[in-house]
């Protein structure tokens, strides 16, 4: 084949319009993030998978309202998982859950159980904070974003996201304290 | 003494729990992609799995058989390659059509005949008379993006049978599809589309 001379210039398409294929897309590229954030806002892994398919079928049923662009996609994303998840939180009251009985259980189990269920002890702690406070807390905690990035990521103020984590800090200190050893 | 970032984090169930295997990343992929496009009247879950099942099972018979058929028929091997400005090990050096440049060309290919979905003529304006328009499929729009996104401000290069046609600087991550700006005139624009698609 002999090559035409050609231009330099590569216009290119945000992914292609056939329904399907940008679904797909759009699962493959983000599924891992997705999870990794729905994990970290939920008390299982059973709920976490839940919560992911719940935001790509969300995203399904509203393809064209899905913005194009890898950065773009993931924000769309991350505000429905976290919609969807304040949407649960509310009908399921789940501050009512466990934490005094959990404390119970370490004073009389062994070493090892005692170390998995002070964890599940702090992670039931996050359960009493609402859902995108606590998406805010993880984003910084544990996932090591900036509150600018945060902000850009939910659409909200960088003060909003500044006021979140200091309530959230100061929501887990309050019901975490005697976990957390002498002096804090 | 341990604060509350501390205690977070050593309670990430992320840092002690495995990730979903790829058999149920698979399995939510389906379901997801057969959810449907608007909110509807709900049908009865094993319909629906059924219909999943159905669909996934004729789709990847359909795209075994594509896939063989383009690996066999296609007569215009098309190839997308990431490439360097600078020499350096491993790298193939290559001159530009119409132009005095010379790039360098990794010895990977990231995506080839059957990452392509479809492809088309499109006219051009100014000095592009006829141009080809090639769309992704998923697999291969996956594989440009995780390809390009990493390689900003670098060129990737475009190859019809083993011959660079382009290299653009890569200004923001390629998905999608991609345009084939070449001058070339609609007979010889047909004949690549034909060609890429093994039409």
């Amino acid at each position: 084949m002999s090559a035409a001379p050609v231009s330099v210039a590569l216009p290119v398409e945000a992914a292609g319009d056939d329904r399907e294929a940008r679904l797909a897309a759009l699962f493959d590229l983000h599924e891992e993030r997705i999870y990794r954030l729905a994990r970290r806002l939920t008390a299982s892994a059973d709920e976490a998978r839940d919560l992911v398919q719940d935001t790509f079928v969300k995203a399904a049923r509203a393809l064209k309202s899905v913005p194009h662009g890898f950065a773009r996609e993931q924000a769309w994303l991350v505000r429905v998982l976290v919609n969807i998840r304040r949407d649960q939180w509310r009908k399921a009251a789940v501050r009512q859950r466990s934490a005094p009985a959990l404390r119970g259980e370490v004073a009389s189990a062994s070493d090892v159980e005692a170390a998995v269920i002070a964890k599940r002890m702090v992670w039931t702690a996050l359960d009493q904070l609402e859902p995108r406070r606590r998406a805010i807390v993880v984003m910084h905690e544990l996932e090591g974003m900036t509150p600018p990035a945060i902000a850009a990521l939910l659409g909200v103020r960088v003060m909003t996201v500044r006021w979140h984590l200091s309530m959230g800090r100061r929501d887990l200190r309050r019901i975490l304290e005697p976990h957390m050893g002498d002096g804090v | 003494m341990r604060n509350v970032s501390d205690l977070l984090r050593e309670a990430d169930p992320l840092g002690y729990e495995p990730l979903p295997t790829t058999e149920e990343w698979r399995r939510a992929r389906q379901r997801i992609l057969g959810a449907p496009p608007a909110r509807a009247q709900r049908p009865r879950r094993r319909i629906v799995v059924a219909g999943v099942l159905a669909l996934a099972l004729t789709g990847t018979v359909a795209a075994y058989w594509s896939r063989a058929a383009v690996d066999v028929i296609a007569a215009v091997r098309f190839e997308a390659r990431l490439a360097e400005q600078i020499p350096g090990p491993g790298l193939r050096e290559v001159s530009l059509p119409g132009s005095i440049g010379r790039i360098y060309l990794h010895r990977e290919t990231i995506v080839s005949n059957s990452d392509i979905a479809r492809a088309e003529v499109v006219q051009g304006t100014g000095v592009s008379r006829f141009n080809i328009s090639v769309t992704f499929t998923a697999e291969g729009a996956v594989k440009m993006l995780k390809a390009t996104q990493g390689h900003l401000g670098r060129p990737v290069a475009i190859l019809l049978d083993s011959d660079v046609v382009m290299a653009p600087v890569v200004k923001s991550p390629i998905s999608g599809s991609a345009m084939i700006t070449g001058n070339y005139t609609r007979t010889e624009a047909e004949r690549i589309v034909n060609g890429i698609v093994g039409r």
